[in-house]
């Protein structure tokens, strides 16, 4: 007869797969407002230019559709004139709160409590008016809640809220890992939408991912 | 006669790995869409699939996509096995809080030298019953004897 572990079937299958969460993580990538005055807000860029055109820590802020006050600050930037086309920037570290209700302050701190993704990318480059940034060199995103989602360049649509990144793409959670060779992802009101593609291996192991999810 | 998968035990809770060409997750319908050359393992049971798609049921107020797994759906040549057995047929389904698998769509199941051909193969995991319907048997089933049968 069969001796099925009931306490394994029966009870539900429950695996925040590692990938459910990470989608999360791709899609609000670059989760930015649409109208120009909500997108990629140029405002809280601080200039303190030394040498010439080139801004020492600007920072970058805005909102995304959730009103979730997101912040992009690099190390230096250097824009290609006074109404630059292209920045370039140097190293960057990026922060959004992912629970989006906005009541976060102005720096990106998200609500306490609320999932936080922290970004960091070697460098990268902004084009301001397609509202456009491409990051490269050990582009990571970290969720506060243990995800970790690494590529190796991420080109964001910030208008659109779309990304593209090229592989190798490596995520990994308490639940699992999830490897890929390129992703996309993408807002469709409000809900993200994410494709792994070029070859996809997906590890959970329900243990953790139960006692992760049970936390 | 020995049930369909009668002598398979599954323990859910051994890793899981799933590949395949892609993977596309919509956040808005809580689900994960496997395609292209799908194979999915835990423990002995293997699956080999065109499409896999995993339905998550989101507790209320989280994330859909951070649920529990309601149901997967594994679609086009699909092939099953436990080792010991193996099923073939067109579409696969699981639902994981009743615990039952079905198949269907021109089911070919072997265990064995035996084959037994149906319509469709259900498979209750929990009270490790399997019942196939419909079709003829493929060849005179020799009923395992006592203590052969489970491995």
């Amino acid at each position: 007869m069969v001796r099925v572990t009931r306490s394994g079937v029966v009870r539900v299958l429950k695996i925040a797969l590692p990938l459910g969460a990470l989608a999360l993580v791709a899609a609000l990538f670059f989760a930015t407002g649409r109208d120009r005055g909500e997108g990629l807000g140029m405002s809280g860029v601080t200039f303190s230019a030394t040498d010439g055109l080139r801004l020492t820590s600007p920072r970058f802020t805005g909102r995304t559709d959730a009103g979730a006050p997101f912040e992009v600050r690099a190390e230096w930037a250097l824009p290609d004139g006074p109404d630059p086309s292209v920045i370039e920037l140097g190293p960057v570290v990026g922060g959004i709160s992912l629970d989006g209700h906005g009541e976060g302050h102005g720096d990106g701190e998200g609500a306490a409590g609320g999932r936080r993704l922290t970004l960091s990318a070697d460098g990268g480059e902004l084009r301001p008016k397609e509202e456009r940034l491409s990051l490269s060199g050990g582009v990571t995103a970290r969720t506060s809640d243990g995800y970790i989602l690494t590529v190796t360049r991420a080109e964001a649509d910030l208008a659109a809220g779309t990304m593209r990144a090229e592989g190798p793409v490596r995520g990994s959670g308490p639940a699992g890992t999830i490897e890929a060779q390129a992703l996309e992802a993408s807002r469709r009101d409000g809900a993200g939408h994410v494709r792994f593609s070029g070859g996809v291996r997906v590890r959970i192991d329900p243990q953790a991912a139960r006692g992760e999810a049970d936390r | 006669a020995g049930s369909p998968f009668g002598g398979f035990r599954h323990d859910s809770s051994e890793p899981i790995e799933i590949t395949a060409d892609a993977l596309e997750v919509s956040q808005a319908d809580g689900r994960a869409t496997f395609s292209g050359d799908v194979v999915a393992g835990q423990g002995r049971l293997r699956l080999t699939s065109q499409t896999l798609d995993v339905w998550y049921v989101a507790p209320e107020g989280a994330e859909p996509s951070d649920g529990d797994i309601d149901r997967l759906r594994a679609e086009g040549d699909v092939f099953l096995s436990s080792g010991a057995e193996t099923a073939r047929g067109a579409w696969a389904e699981y639902s994981v809080a009743e615990g039952v698998v079905t198949m269907g769509g021109g089911v070919v199941l072997s265990q064995g030298e035996n084959a037994i051909r149906g319509e469709r193969l259900t498979v209750d995991l929990n009270a490790g019953q399997g019942r196939i319907e419909g079709g003829r048997v493929q060849s005179v089933f020799r009923p395992a004897t006592n203590g052969g049968a489970s491995p």
